[in-house]
Formats: structure tokens, sequence, C-alpha cells
């Protein structure tokens, strides 16, 4: 039986097979079609089977779990292609979504692009006043009606809707998370005068406090709904017409998987990477290393993801086009720095980025017409990348169009015409500022990154980690066997996993029941999710939290919670909270006199899938180097003979003194002097650092 | 000098360096907010962080109040001067300050600075400084409004050690807690100390890694930096010397006019602001200290000229500000100066803003740059009893947080978009607001005809109302701390109208509570709230909430940019149909003809406008009074869309219909038509409901085309706006 993955990314479509029978592993890629994705998952999966020998009806009739992240409703959201929407909200506040609550004007935005005030500006608008539809009703914050709902205006409404042709229809009243009495009427309501039209409830979606930011997941919910149901729906139906005989599970942004029936749209969002993470968190596991710190350096961003015992964190707040949600989604933080950032001189400082060269025309050495030097041609110019090896062989690069845009545009103004060193200086301003992001996410979390270990993966990653990993001094880099695959790698390992949460403010101390009750009740509704998604009982687990705060603080933290809430449990909910209050941020920080007030519950419902066994390489191959070429050496500042190592044919065991550079298709690791590199059991490359100052 | 700083360190390290200083600023900024229960605090992002030179030179600023950064440089002066040889300046020593007349902007911004020692030497500063919810005082929340001295605006701290060699002085946290109503406030204080413990330690770190000679060069070479590139910057625009007028209206005792007087003069590569012809002293809160001068020109040439300048000392040294202590931006002790922030100081970016505009306008390199003044003013409606959960408490509403954006010269002005001080503006959600207070909203939504109309329209602001909802014993005080009520200070620019004022007022004697009691429908507009309306003075005194009370303010918007009837008609059709504008907006000041849909009528619209424009000319006379509008020197120059000044070919332009103004040099103003119309001409809410008739809009257009130049918020016997501009080829 076959575990096949299928990962959609901007360039490429993965494909990870996992093959039960003999414990083998294969890969499939494509590219990525965007006008019509199926055509690319479809060419991607031909691509593996025909790896595992066999053709594509055979593998997925043979397919006893199928998984899929999209970029789908990315594309919609980014492309502006989605539903015509329209949003019903509270009588009063029909402006919640365009005022944005301010913020909407920087959401996401750097620092640098704060201070130019004049450039920033609110998004392009989801919806506009003319789609905004207010209805008298109004609950107040226990969640007690104090104005009852005017179901005559909501049929009014409805109407107009109708004849207007929207598709879609978010509805987001005042307090729906206390009390979604009116929401779910309004909701009945519309399904039954508009069956055709996408319907979206905030309470249902985004059940926690703050209006602005749950009006916004139900609109981007309903922006995407038709779009996603029918992608996902037109997919399986495709799947099982070509031979497949299990339901499609999809990846959730939450990093686990659901079945199509089950995916709430929105939660598809940016899943890829959420997939990347959980690859990076189950081959930690396997590794016996509970602290990961997981990097992908892409072409035009950098993003750092914590593994902390194992898991991962989810991030308080996604934003989408500048407008705020809240989702379960896997927290990644990101920069705008990658292979494609543009290297500029500033007066008389070296600046990269935050512009980007697009992959059209790209970075100088893509020979497409630009002219700007990026990290990108930096890293050919030190001899990193081979001009003939790129993405696998499918792009040749040109040398001499690096050379000659990191000449004349930073080596002649700044560097006195040394182009090497210009480009050994554009290298260690990127790598500098992606280890700053890395050492913020782990200090951030009052955690030291030299406690743990790195993991890098995607296009560039492995180009860049020597430097970035070296940099925050962690002691070992582990670049996976399926680097290029490896959100697709991920994905097959997703356990089914529903992301449940609930505001209900309680301020210590209460009755263990009243909390225990809260937890029981989500945990209910996951298991009942999860035996949709055919997952047997005795594969349920469930992982709760609670985000407290010392009372009338603003800001909470969020800590595990016991799996059963009595007296001792909520006494050690209470402990835990102070611990971690005073360990991130010391000693008599907190004032306790107000008490600690418990305020979103939740609840990760979580059905376990079989792990593949992991498979074991082949213990002999040519462990001798392919080649030699001259790559920067940073202790000695000059280019050296460095030897060049085929990556697929090194067998598990070999170990390789840097400097060396590793080949593989689609990405290139790089050893440096100093550092030692060790092929494992499973192939990963674990490079090995000495120990370094500073964090 | 310069060049040693960048000799000293390679271009990479330079780089690096620099990046992780900014990064620590953020890092202490994050974890201040974090242990902060402020409201004011962490919606507003009422914070700063920096990192200074040993003596106090700003370095690197976190991304929060612009306003606030600025002042931490002068807490470490003070700190450096006043602290006695018994006390003394030792290792793990933090010391607070919030005295305005040594450093901080007002007695709310309480600000801790540490010292960095390395071998026993100084080698740098940090700081972090956070608006505080009270500082004792005659009322609570910090805003005293009958305050006729700095004595009873609360706690004034000098220069004090909090932590000595590290451990805090749990007998200075304990007094301060002793003055002040709300005990939140030291957990701020202590957010303040954990901040400053980060930062010490990543610094330390960082000379630990890279030797204490690289961190002085960085510090150095980002100072000289931002020097070198605002030089630079200026030298590409245009000299010349503009004046501005701008006004606060109300002290808190009197419903006096207050102008503040900005004459930029720039030359080169220098700014001079000189504020001659301020008014003095108020006798009221309204005034602001020279820390909050300092701060406002600051934040006004970093948002308008330092885009992609670093924020730190070297922007400070281009800078020359020429102000008389005594008057109501630099005022004298005891003068009090609890509103300094959201008077003095934000109505003095105002004037600053608008003479750089000028500048920019001028400038076909950087015309993109100029905005019109953003939402004028900022304000402190607070609101205090005790709450639902049983906690006494000061509440501001920070709505306003969402003031309009300036519009642009090529594009409207953002909505709701901020505060000019605040890089990162945030308003409350009302969820958030009735969780933890005892009222319920009736409504918060955009204001109409709010934005200032123009060739490009300003940002719209917002408006709001609330009652008391379940309060303990049926109690909640009101008080209200705004400016720019009478007038509007978010001035167009080239021809732009001014945006909204703010507006505050109460509905007693309402049917809310029998509404309520019945679950009947609320009103959802200030309009539909049947009762007696009460236009409230915008410095409100703290007076008793009635139970069924509406308590309603809006905000300012954003000014706009060129004449309003060159707006492109199908955009007014469009702002119509979103409810942006009303009918009569439409009409009677962009001169379009469209119904409800938007739909335009071209035609009609067309003649419309003419007869518009007819009618200004109808009513204009020659310009006049004092000030100047002078164009001199070399080349060809647009002045916005307005003037054409070809200095070669000896003329200056009427940029819509050509007609000759005269010539270089000339004064052009007695050239120029002039009219004036009441306030209310510019929309709704421009400060018709307070009735002074105090204001008028003056506005400047070409005597052959009747097309708009200038459209100035005028006070009877002010001086006026005035600028000369020097082009230098």
């Amino acid at each position: 039986m076959y575990t096949v993955a299928v990962d959609i990314g901007g360039t490429f479509t993965d494909v990870v097979v996992f093959d039960a029978a003999n414990g083998r592993t294969h890969a499939g890629k494509s590219l990525s079609t965007p006008d019509d994705l199926q055509r690319g998952v479809f060419d991607g999966l031909r691509d593996a089977a025909a790896g595992a020998g066999v053709d594509l009806t055979t593998l997925l009739a043979g397919t006893d779990r199928m998984v899929h992240a999209t970029t789908q409703s990315s594309n919609a959201v980014f492309a502006f292609t989605g539903a015509r929407t329209a949003v019903l909200t509270t009588r009063g506040f029909a402006d919640t979504l365009l005022i944005m609550r301010a913020t909407g004007r920087v959401a996401g935005l750097s620092v640098f692009e704060r201070h130019h005030y004049r450039m920033t500006e609110k998004p392009r608008l989801l919806v506009d006043e003319r789609d905004i539809f207010e209805i008298p009703e109004r609950i107040d914050a226990l969640g007690r009606v104090v104005q009852p709902l005017d179901e005559d205006a909501v049929r009014r409404v409805a109407d107009k809707i109708a004849r207007a042709g929207y598709e879609a229809v978010a509805v987001a009243f005042l307090f729906s998370h206390k009390n979604a009495a009116h929401e779910a009427r309004v909701a009945a309501i519309l399904r039954e005068m508009l069956p055709e039209v996408y319907v979206s409830v905030s309470s249902v979606v985004a059940p926690v406090m703050g209006e602005y930011e749950r009006s916004a997941t139900a609109l981007f919910n309903a922006y995407v709904g038709p779009v996603i149901d029918q992608y996902i729906s037109r997919l399986e139906a495709s799947l099982r017409a070509a031979g497949l005989r299990q339901k499609l599970l999809i990846v959730q942004s939450n990093g686990g998987v659901a079945t199509t029936a089950q995916t709430v749209p929105i939660f598809t969002i940016e899943s890829g990477p959420a997939a990347g993470v959980v690859g990076a968190a189950e081959l930690a596991a396997a590794l016996g290393l509970p602290d990961v710190i997981a990097t992908d350096v892409g072409g035009t961003t950098f993003k750092v993801a914590i593994i902390e015992n194992g898991r991962w964190g989810y991030s308080r707040e996604t934003v989408l086009n500048q407008y705020q949600l809240r989702l379960p989604m896997v927290d990644v933080a990101s920069i705008g720095a990658g292979g494609g950032s543009i290297a500029w001189v500033d007066g008389r400082r070296l600046r990269i980025g935050p512009q980007s060269a697009s992959s059209s025309p790209g970075p100088a050495c893509y020979g497409l017409g630009g002219t700007e030097p990026t990290v990108t041609d930096a890293d050919l110019v030190l001899g990193y990348l081979s001009p003939d090896r790129f993405l696998g062989g499918r792009m040749a690069l040109h040398p001499g169009r690096a050379v000659e845009a990191i000449k004349s545009r930073i080596a002649d103004p700044l560097f006195g015409g040394d182009v090497i060193g210009a480009a050994a200086g554009i290298r260690q301003v990127i790598d500098s500022q992606m280890a700053d992001l890395i050492r913020k996410s782990t200090l951030e979390r009052g955690h030291d990154p030299r406690a743990f270990v790195m993991m890098a993966y995607g296009g560039a990653g492995p180009v860049h980690a020597a430097s970035y990993g070296g940099e925050v001094g962690v002691g070992e880099i582990i670049v996976p066997f399926l680097a290029t695959v490896h959100s697709a790698f991920g994905a097959a390992l997703s356990d089914v996993r529903f992301s449940l949460q609930h505001s209900h403010p309680l301020v210590l101390p209460q009755a263990p029941d009243i909390v225990e009750s809260i937890f029981a009740a989500m945990e209910a509704d996951g298991a009942r999710r999860l035996r949709e998604a055919d997952m047997p009982q005795e594969r349920h687990r469930f992982e709760r939290w609670v985000e407290a705060r010392y009372r009338r603080q603003v800001h909470h933290l969020r800590v595990a919670a016991p799996a059963l809430i009595d007296d001792a449990g909520l006494k050690k909910m209470a402990d835990d909270f102070e611990h971690e209050y005073e360990r991130l941020f010391g000693r008599g920080a907190a004032m306790r006199e107000g008490g600690i007030e418990l305020v979103n519950y939740g609840v990760d419902a979580i059905g376990s899938v079989t792990r593949p066994a992991a498979m074991a390489g082949p213990t002999c191959g040519q462990s001798a180097p392919s080649g030699e070429r001259m790559t920067f050496c940073p202790l000695r500042r000059d280019m050296v003979p460095t030897p060049v190592y085929d990556g697929p044919s090194l067998p598990a065991g070999a170990l390789l003194e840097g400097p060396a550079i590793i080949e593989h298709p689609g990405t290139t690791i790089v050893v440096l002097a100093g550092q030692r590199a060790r092929i494992d059991a499973q192939r990963n490359t674990r490079i090995l650092l000495a120990a370094q100052k500073g964090a | 000098m310069n060049d040693r700083s960048f000799t000293n360190i390679d271009p990479v390290t330079f780089e690096v360096l620099n990046h992780r200083l900014l990064s620590i600023t953020e890092e202490m900024g994050i974890q201040y907010m974090r242990c902060s229960g402020s409201n004011v605090l962490i919606t507003g992002n009422d914070a700063a962080t920096a990192i200074m030179q040993p003596d106090g030179a700003l370095v690197s600023v976190g991304p929060y109040i612009v306003t606030q950064g600025n002042v931490l440089p002068l807490i470490v002066q003070s700190t450096q001067r006043l602290t006695h040889t018994d006390v003394g300046i030792r290792d793990g020593d933090i010391f607070i300050c919030n005295d305005p007349y040594l450093g901080a902007i007002h007695h709310p911004d309480f600000a801790t600075v540490a010292p960095i020692f390395h071998d026993g030497e100084i080698v740098a500063w940090i700081g972090a400084s956070g608006h505080q919810l009270d500082t004792g005082g005659m009322d609570p929340g910090g805003f005293s409004i009958k305050a006729v001295d700095t004595h009873q605006e609360g706690l004034r701290m000098p220069p004090v050690k909090l932590v000595d060699g590290g451990r805090v002085r749990e007998d200075v946290l304990a007094w301060i807690l002793n003055q002040v109503r709300d005990p939140l406030v030291g957990l701020d204080v202590r957010g303040q100390i954990a901040a400053l413990n980060t930062g010490r330690r990543r610094i330390l770190d960082l000379i630990d890694t890279w030797g204490i000679d690289a961190i002085r060069a960085v510090m150095e070479g980002s100072i000289t930096h931002a020097r070198e590139k605002l030089t630079e910057r200026l030298l590409a625009l245009p000299d010349g010397q503009w004046r501005e007028v701008q006004y606060i209206d109300h002290d808190g005792h009197n419903p006096e006019i207050y102008q503040i007087v900005c004459t930029l003069t720039k030359r080169g590569g220098r700014l001079s602001f000189d504020f001659g012809g301020t008014s003095p002293n108020a006798r009221g809160l309204i005034n602001s200290t020279y820390s909050g001068l300092q701060a406002a020109v600051l934040s006004s040439v970093y948002i308008n000229l330092c885009w992609d300048i670093p924020w730190n000392r070297g922007v400070r040294d281009c800078i020359d500000i020429i102000s008389r202590t005594g008057s109501v931006n630099d005022c004298a002790y005891p003068a009090p100066c609890a509103m300094a922030t959201i008077s003095a100081v934000i109505v003095t970016i105002d004037a600053t803003w608008r003479s750089l505009s000028h500048m920019l306008v001028a400038s076909e390199r950087h015309r993109d740059q100029a905005m019109a003044v953003w939402s004028g003013t900022s304000m402190a409606p607070i609101f205090a009893g005790t709450s639902q959960h049983g906690f006494p408490f000061a509440a501001t509403e920070m709505s306003h947080f969402g003031g309009g954006g300036g519009a642009r010269t090529y594009a409207d002005g953002v909505d709701t978009a901020g505060i000019v001080f605040n890089t990162t503006p945030n308003m409350p959600n009302i969820e958030d607001q009735e969780a933890e207070y005892p009222v319920l909203y009736l409504f918060r939504r955009h204001l109409q005809d709010s934005g200032g109309p123009g060739r490009f329209r300003g940002g719209r602001s917002g408006e709001l109302a609330y009652t008391m909802y379940r309060a303990p014993n049926n109690h909640l005080e009101g008080l209200f701390a705004g400016t720019g009520a009478e007038m509007p200070n978010a001035i167009g620019l080239a021809g732009g109208m001014p945006g909204a004022a703010i507006r505050v007022a109460r509905v007693v004697e309402t049917d809310i509570s029998s509404r309520l009691a019945a679950g009947q429908a609320l009103p959802a507009s200030l309009d539909d709230v049947a009762g007696r309306r009460e236009i409230l003075c915008c410095k409100h005194v703290r007076t008793p909430m009635a139970l069924g009370d509406v308590w309603y303010h809006s905000w300012q918007a954003g000014g706009g940019y060129g004449d309003p009837l060159t707006r492109d008609a199908q955009a007014v059709g469009q702002d119509l149909a979103r409810g942006v504008i009303s009918a009569t907006a439409a009409r009677t000041i962009y001169g379009v003809v469209a119904d409800a849909a938007g739909a335009v009528d071209a035609q009609a619209s067309d003649t419309l406008r003419a007869t518009l424009r007819a009618a200004r000319l109808g009513r204009a006379a020659p310009a006049g009074g004092d000030g100047e509008w002078v164009f001199e020197g070399r080349g060809r120059h647009r002045y916005g869309d307005t003037l054409v000044a070809d200095l070669d070919g000896g003329r200056i332009a009427c940029g819509q219909c050509g007609h000759v103004h005269g010539k270089p040099g000339e004064n052009l103003l007695p050239r120029f038509a002039e009219f004036a119309d009441p306030l209310a001409s510019a929309g709704a809410v421009r400060g018709q409901d307070y009735g002074h008739e105090r204001f008028q809009l003056r506005h400047l257009c070409c005597s052959a085309c009747g097309a708009l130049i200038d459209v100035q918020v005028a006070l009877e016997g002010a001086p006026r706006p005035s600028m000369r501009l020097s082009f230098h080829g």
C-alpha cells in the first residue's frame, strides 16, 4: 500500500510516495500549472508512479492514504479571483471591515515599510460599503440578547443579495463567539433562501473574541469558499475516476489534515509551509531531537518555525493582504530575504532587500534581462552554486552576468572593485539578517537558540544554513534527504487534526468543573469530527491549551492544560502560567494582585496516523568527491579548492570534512571550513559545527 | 570625523551590527509591551525604546510612537546633569523620569534609562518610555482640565534611581504607586525594567562578540549615514522660506485661541524652524515644553523627508529650532502641559508638516512624497468609574487613533489611517471595550464628508457613540481632552480643503433605558438618538454620566490635495455611491451631478463646475494682507497643478488656464483672487457646531479661471501663510 502526498508550490508541484511493501520512498516533481492546478498534480503523480515502477492507476488503486496541500486559496486571495462576496453585520458597525482597526494600513509590513507613511495603503478591499448590509440585532459582552434579531430585515437583505448576484456571504455579528444564535438563525435563513450561495459564519470559522479579526476570517472564508469547495471536490472526483479508493485528505494551516467535506476553505491557506514544519517535527522526532529551528529559504522569503518539545506553536494572528485573521495556523515567522533579494548601495552602506527580483527577469545570472545583483548572484560568484545544476539542471546560470552586476553596482563603489569581497559581503549581510530573525523567534519564546538543532530545507536553505546556523551558534544542522520536496514529505506524515478554540473569560479561583466542562465539550466535538474522518477511537488524542493573563493585562500567554481539570489540575494550570510568565519576563514583572484570568481555551483533537517505517539508505555507494571547484572560504577570506560530492550517491555513514559542496537535484548543501558533514542512516545530511560564541 | 567613523568599520560589519542594534530596540519594545497591562500603551503602541551614545545621541529607535523616542536623549542628558554624586551613575542602574521640564513630553510618559558600562566606562545608554494610565493629579487619567500649574498634574519625577546596581528599589516603586490611582502603573514600570535588562544583556553580548570599537563605530556610522543622506536630500530640494499658522482652541479655562506660527527656512543642506509669533503660555494644560517642540519638529521631518533614512541624531544635526521659552509650544515652568501630545505638539507637527509639504510639492523629483496634513489633532476621551468586574478604572477611548490620512499628490489619503506620530496605528475592538468596561456602543463608523475635499480626497475619520451599561451603582464619569473642534487642523494642500474637525456631544434625557428594557431597536446614528443634544466643549471637565445618556465624539480626518472641481467625476460618483460623501458635497463642493448609485451626468457636471468657478470669481477680490508668494531663481518648475514657474522665461502662470500671474521675484499674492467662505463650505463638522464663527476658509485662486491655489483656515488678525521659493537652477 502507498501513502501519497502532493504539495503544490509556486514553481513546482512535489509528490512523495511511501511504499509500505518495501519501505522505499519515491519523489516526483512537475511544473505547477496555475491556470488549472489539477494538471500539475497529475503530472507529478505520473512522475512519482514512474519512479515507483507502476502506472498511475495502479498507484492510486494501491493508495491507502492520499494527502494534498494546495495553494488554491492563496492564489485566489493574492490574485483577487475569489467569489463576489456580501457581508452581514450588526447595525451600527458596517465599517468594521473597512476601518480595519486602522492597523490595516501597515499590518504585515516591516519597520522600514512602516516608516514610509506616504507609500502605505489599506489593501485592495474584498468588499466595500455597497457589499455590506447592517442587520438590526445586538448581543452584549456576556452573550445576552440586547436587541432581538430582525428576521424580516434579514429576508429583505437576502433578496437584495440574490438580485445582485453575490456568490458568497459572510455573517459576522458582535459577540457571536459568546452567543451564536443570531448568526446561526441568519445562516439558516440564507441557506433556505439562497441555496446556491456559499455562507460563511464567523462564530463557526473563528469563535474567538475580537470582531474585526473574526469578521475578516469569515470574509476570507466566504471569498475563497466557492473556489476551494469546487477545486477540492473536482480533484477528488478526478482522482477517484483515475483509481483512488480512499477519501482525499487536505492539509490544513494547523499542520493537520481533514477530509474534503470537513475542510473549512480558509484553513487551507499557507498549508504548504505548515506541512514543511510538520515534516521538520516528524523527522526530528524520528531522530530523537525534541527542539528544532526549522528554516526555509525561498526566492523572496526566509521562514522560521520553532519546534519545542516536538510541538510547533500556533500564530496569534494571520495577516493576509494586510487583513488580520484568526486561524489555527502553524506559527511561521518570515522576512523578505531570499535568493532574489537585491543588493544596493545606500550612501556608503551595503543594503540587501527588501526589494526582490521576481522570477522574471530574476537575478542577473538567470540571463533573462535582470541587471541588479541578488543573493543568488553572490552565491554563484562564490562558487556555492553550480552554473549547470541549478534547479536540478532545469536552468543554466550565467556567472559572467552575476560578476558584471556585482562589480558595477557593489564592488566598484564600495569594495574597490573586489567582486569576491563584495559577493561575500552580500552573503554575510543577508545571512546575518536571517540569523537575527532566528534569534528573535527563539529569544521571544525565552529560549537560547544554541540549545536547538536546525533544520534547513527549500531550494536555498541548504545553501545558506551553514552560515546563518553558524552565526546563531547551533551545534548541528540537518538537511533532510527529501529537502526539495520537504512539504510533501511533511504532508504525508500529517495527523488528522482539528484545532478548536473557545473564548470564555474566567477569573480564578473558579470551580474546576466549569473549566473542565469547556474542555470536555470541545473534546466531544473533536471526537465527532475525528470519527467523521474515519479515525477510530483508539487513535484519538487530545491536546489542551489555555490562554491566560494577569487580570487587566492585555496580552495573553498560552500554556498547555492538563487532561483533566480537577482541583489539582486547575492549580497546575495556574502554576504553569505563573512559571511560564516568570520564565519569559523575569521575576517581578507580574502584578498578581488582580489574579489570573483564563481567556481562551483550545483543544487539538488529533487522529494519529501510522508513520511509514523509516527507510534505511544503501550503505554502499560513491563517497569520493565527484569533482572539485573553487568556493569562498569565510575563514581564509579567499576562494579555495573545494571537493564536490554527488548527494544522491553518498552512502549512509559517509563522513566529509568542510569545506565541501554536496549537490542534490534541486539544491546544494554548503559545508564550510571547520564544519563536518555526516550522512545518517536515513541519508539526511548532518552538519556538525564547532561551538560558536555569541547568540 | 564623518570619514573616520566609516573607515573604522567595513560596510559588511556595519550592516550586520546595525541590523542587530535595530533588532535589539525592537526586542526591548516587544518585551515591554507584552508585560504591560495598559490599553493605551498596547492598543496605541504608545511607547518607545531606544539605544543611544554615551552623550544621549539617538542611534536607533523602536517602531512605536515617533515622538516619544525623541525624548529619551533629553532624559539621559538630565540624568547625567542632575544625578547627585552621592547617588552616582553605576553599572546596573536604571533611572526613571517623567518631568516635562527635564525631557518628558508630558507627565503620563514615564521614561526609564540605563547606562551600559564596559571596562568601567559608559559606552551607551538604552531607554524605554511609555504612556501610563494615571499620574495622580486632579483628574483620573492624567489630563487635569482645570490645572493652572504643573504641580496640579500629579506625580512629576526628576531622574530618580529606580534600580540600583541591578536591584529594584522597591521603596521608590512603592512611592510611585502611592501617587497614582491605578496599580497597573507598577506593572508597566516593571515591564520597562525587564525591557532594559534584556537590552543591556544583548548589547553586552554584542560587545563581547564584536569588541567595543566595532560597536562604537557602528553607532557613530549610523548617525553619520543619516546626516549625510538627509543633507544630500535637502541639497536636491528648492531653497526657500515658508510660514504656516495653526491653532489650538480652548485652554481648559477659556475658549481662547492660541496660534502656533512656524517659519521654515531651508538653505542648502539645513532646515531652520523658527516659531516666532507663537502665542505665549496658555493658562491651562495645552502647552508643551521644549521636549515636545523638538519631538514635533523631528517627527515631521522624519516622516516627510526621512522615509528611507534612519530616525536618529543625524537628522537632528541638520536642523535648527528657534523658539522663545514662555510660548505655548515652549512653555516656561510652572505652566501645565499634560495635554501637550494632543495639543501643542501635534499642532506643531501640523504647522511644520505643511511647510515641508510646500517644499516637496515644488520639487519635480520629490512631488510624489508630499502629503496634505493628516488628522490634525488627537484626543483623550476618558470615562472612569468602577467596572462590571469591580475594578476602579479610568479608560481612554482609543478609537480616534484611526485618524484620516492626508491626501497625496497622486492618490486619496487613507481612510482611518492613524495619527501621524504613531508608526503602527491601532484601534480597539468594540468587543474588547465592552468586555472590560461597563459601556455599550451604539455605532462606530467612518464619518461622512470628513475627508478634506480635493482632486485627491483626504482620508476619512470616524464617529462613535456609547452609553453606560450595567455599571455598578449606575455611575460613570466622563471627561474630554481634545483640540480642533472650533476649526480643522488637517489643512489641505495646493487647493485641497481641510478635513473634518472634532465634535464632542452628549444626548441627555433619552429613551435608551426604556429601549434596552424592552429589547427595542437602538439608534445607530447621532441624529437617531431621541433626547436633548448638547455640543460639548473640547476640554470638557469631569461630569457624571446619567443612565441612558449617550456620549458621542468624532475625530479629525485628512486634508485634501488640489482643487476639488478637478477631481475625476467618476471618482466623485463612486464616493457618493459608497456613502463616503453626501449628495450635497458632491454638488456644492465637487460640482458633480450624479444619482445615488453614482452614475454621473457628465454634461450637467461640466456646466455646474463652470458655474461654481465663475461664482468664486464673482465674490473674489485681489488678495491682500501680510505675507508673500514669491518664486525666484532659475529653471522651469511646477507648484503642484496650480502654478507653472517659468523662471528663465520670466513668468509664473496658472497651471490650469495659463493666465500669467507675474514675474520671478515679484510678490504674486496681490495678483491672486481671494474670497472667504464659512468653514462649513468644506463640509460637515468643520467647526460650525461650535457657533463661535471666528474662523473662515480663505481661498486663493486664479484671477482668470477661478482655479484654487491654496485654501487656508484663517483667523482675523493672525499672520497669513507665506512662501518664497528660490530655485537654484
